[in-house]
């Protein structure tokens, strides 16, 4: 596409008094600011059930806030399960934001463009639902407040805490300083909207007309940003990983634990991200998002997913092959659990369906398609799952000193099988995500509208069709 | 809500029931006469607590089961079970490792446990604690980073990183100001 509209274009002809379509040319702008509408049938039927799974959940929470953590089946010996599983896989598929909007922005690629926003806000998404977990995970919320009180500086759960807490406030600026020119944009066809949203666009469009001063300091922000969250990113999952690395554990007390959590998180998260691309490509497809989403990035996220998944199969062997060797006592009852023992099938299914069975869709040119990167990437999300429930559990199945006449990890208290509660927070907590998420691509575009335009102003530029000023963006 | 009301429900119902049951006899819940005396003895190198149950005459109490608890922070930490011999003694092996209280001393709780029409009675003892591990050891010529207080070098590595992190964040926080600000 050649030709591009600018804000200053737009409003001279403008009336707000019609309909969008028919003020706008056929374009982004106009496809997107008909996405952040109101939701049709499907859509209200899709966030009516997803409330009904996020309101279960909520009545299991209460249940575990009145009973305890006794509703669950953690003890002593089982002291963490599903809500920590949940976590560490909250965090890492939140790196899809870092990898694919930060790096990418960063080394100039400019095919990002479309996705970048969809990234940034599973990022987001992500840890606002994954960080509450471990407060969940506490059984009793108000002992947060001993972390402030009573923190150790040395304690690798502080450190959690405040890069957990760093990463959410870096993420959410990063989200939001991209969105200034489309919520400007949103701003301007005002009449279009509710009330609120326009109170909306307008609060959170700042006073953005987009002179060169503006545009100046938008750069400079997001350039800034987008430099600062990679390290920040790396860091989070770095320090989660140190929760398992720094215990004196089987299984956990490795070095190659915090490379292997950032590979794992970044893995997790082009495949959070390709499944989310899929999503809006077909819920979508009425404001001709395939103008802007096509097969050529999902095969180049999906040769980038190939890329980690090998990275990640490479970790994997060389972490048990170490551990493998060496077969101290404690480590040899570990591998029993997880190659033959009451593990095995998790272990096994994560290894073949949740690592080989990806890399083998994703390589092959006949089934690196859509439909086969969709099934890679969902593959790889159930198969991260279960690799943090092989990381956190069989371990403390497995401890140095195990209770009086027990020693087999199928028998309590050294088996854990998740309780309804358990199970019914998890679900409030995925339905919870998927709540937000799509809220978000109904009141905001999920595609960068000015960076798009930008995109396309800057091919314009290169054939001489526009003007030399028109804006690349950073 | 559901659970509120359901709560409120049990709440009243229980305060109902409390009200109409027929006056309980007072002494119905109250355990049988017992007395319990308790030593701390050593015999044969071996720290052991010696209890005597006998009944409000003096007569000494044989099969009586008798527990010592330490009360800790979150409950009583069982220390041992013993039942008592034809002269109504037993004796509790009285574990080396306990840690004192701040006060350098170990409070032990001896509770008579069975039969049900004596459990309940109890007595205490103080005793010195186990010295405390470590303590009489010279101190470590360096810190670990787990040490009790953090060495300083993880203090300031720290707090380097997050205040260079959230000083970038102020940073671009003072360019989306500028912006709203059109400077």
């Amino acid at each position: 596409m050649t030709t591009s509209i600018t804000v200053d274009e737009i409003r001279p002809t403008a009336s707000l008094a019609e309909p969008v379509a028919q003020v706008l040319p056929p374009g982004v702008r106009r496809d997107m600011i008909d996405s952040v509408g109101p939701f049709k049938t499907r859509g209200k039927i899709l966030v009516a059930s997803l409330l009904a799974v996020i309101g279960w959940g909520f009545i299991a929470y209460l249940y575990q806030l009145r009973y305890g953590l006794s509703a669950t089946a953690m003890g002593n010996y089982i002291s963490w399960g599903i809500y920590i599983i949940n976590f560490v896989f909250f965090i890492g598929i939140s790196h899809a934001g870092t990898l694919v909007s930060a790096i990418l922005r960063v080394t100039g690629t400019e095919w990002r463009r479309p996705i970048t926003r969809m990234a940034e806000g599973i990022t987001a998404f992500a840890l606002l639902v994954g960080a509450p977990m471990v407060i969940i995970d506490m059984g009793r919320p108000d002992r947060l407040q001993n972390v402030v009180l009573f923190g150790r500086v040395q304690s690798p759960i502080l450190w959690d805490v405040l890069s957990v807490t760093t990463y959410m406030a870096g993420s959410l600026l990063y989200l939001y300083i991209p969105m200034i020119p489309d919520m400007a944009i949103l701003r301007d066809h005002g009449a279009h909207f509710k009330p609120w949203r326009r109170w909306l666009y307008r609060t959170l469009a700042i006073g953005w007309t987009g002179t060169p001063q503006q545009k100046h300091r938008l750069e400079r922000a997001i350039a800034v940003m987008a430099v600062i969250i990679i390290p920040v990113a790396v860091s989070v999952h770095t320090v989660v990983s140190w929760i398992f690395g720094m215990t004196v554990r089987p299984g956990w007390h490795s070095t190659i634990f915090g490379p292997y959590f950032v590979v794992g998180a970044i893995f997790s998260g082009i495949a959070a991200l390709l499944t989310a691309m899929t999503f809006f490509a077909w819920a979508f497809r009425p404001f001709h998002i395939n103008r802007y989403i096509t097969t050529d990035h999902f095969k180049k996220l999906g040769l980038l997913l190939l890329a980690v998944n090998i990275i990640y199969i490479y970790f994997t062997f060389n972490e048990y092959i170490t551990i493998g060797y060496s077969y101290e006592e404690a480590d040899a009852q570990l591998m029993t659990v997880l190659f033959h023992g009451p593990y095995a099938l998790m272990f096994w299914v994560m290894a073949v369906t949740g690592l080989f069975l990806p890399a083998l869709l994703l390589a092959l040119p006949w089934t690196r398609n859509i439909k086969g990167i969709l099934i890679a990437s969902i593959l790889i999300n159930i198969g991260m799952w279960l690799k943090r429930y092989i990381i956190v559990v069989p371990t403390l199945a497995s401890p140095l000193m195990t209770p009086d006449g027990v020693n087999s990890p199928y028998t309590a208290p050294l088996a854990y099988l998740p309780t309804w509660v358990e199970w019914s927070i998890t679900a409030g907590a995925f339905a919870g995500f998927a709540l937000l998420y799509i809220l978000f691509s109904k009141v905001f575009p999920i595609v960068s509208i000015w960076e798009i335009e930008a995109d396309q102003n800057k091919d314009a530029a290169s054939v001489g069709t526009n003007s030399p000023q028109a804006w690349e963006g950073p | 809500m559901r659970l509120a009301i359901i709560t409120l429900f049990t709440l009243a119902a229980t305060l109902g029931s409390t009200a109409l049951a027929a006056p309980a006899d007072p002494d119905a819940n109250r355990p049988a006469a017992t007395q319990l005396t308790v030593e701390r003895t050593v015999e044969d190198g071996v720290d052991l607590l010696l209890v005597t149950v006998t009944d409000s005459d003096g007569k000494p109490l044989e099969g009586v089961t008798v527990g010592a608890y330490i009360k800790r922070q979150f409950g009583e930490l069982v220390i041992g079970r013993e039942t008592t011999f034809d002269d109504g003694t037993a004796y509790i092996a009285l574990p080396k490792d306990l840690p004192p209280a701040k006060s350098g001393r170990l409070s032990i709780l001896v509770r008579v446990i069975e039969p049900q029409d004596r459990a309940g009675s109890q007595a205490q003892i103080e005793v010195t604690g186990a010295p405390v591990a470590g303590a009489d050891e010279p101190p470590l010529p360096y810190r670990a980073l787990w040490a009790s207080h953090a060495p300083f070098s993880l203090i300031a590595t720290l707090a380097v990183l997050l205040g260079g992190v959230w000083s970038t964040y102020g940073f671009v926080f003072y360019q989306v100001r500028c912006l709203r600000k059109g400077i």
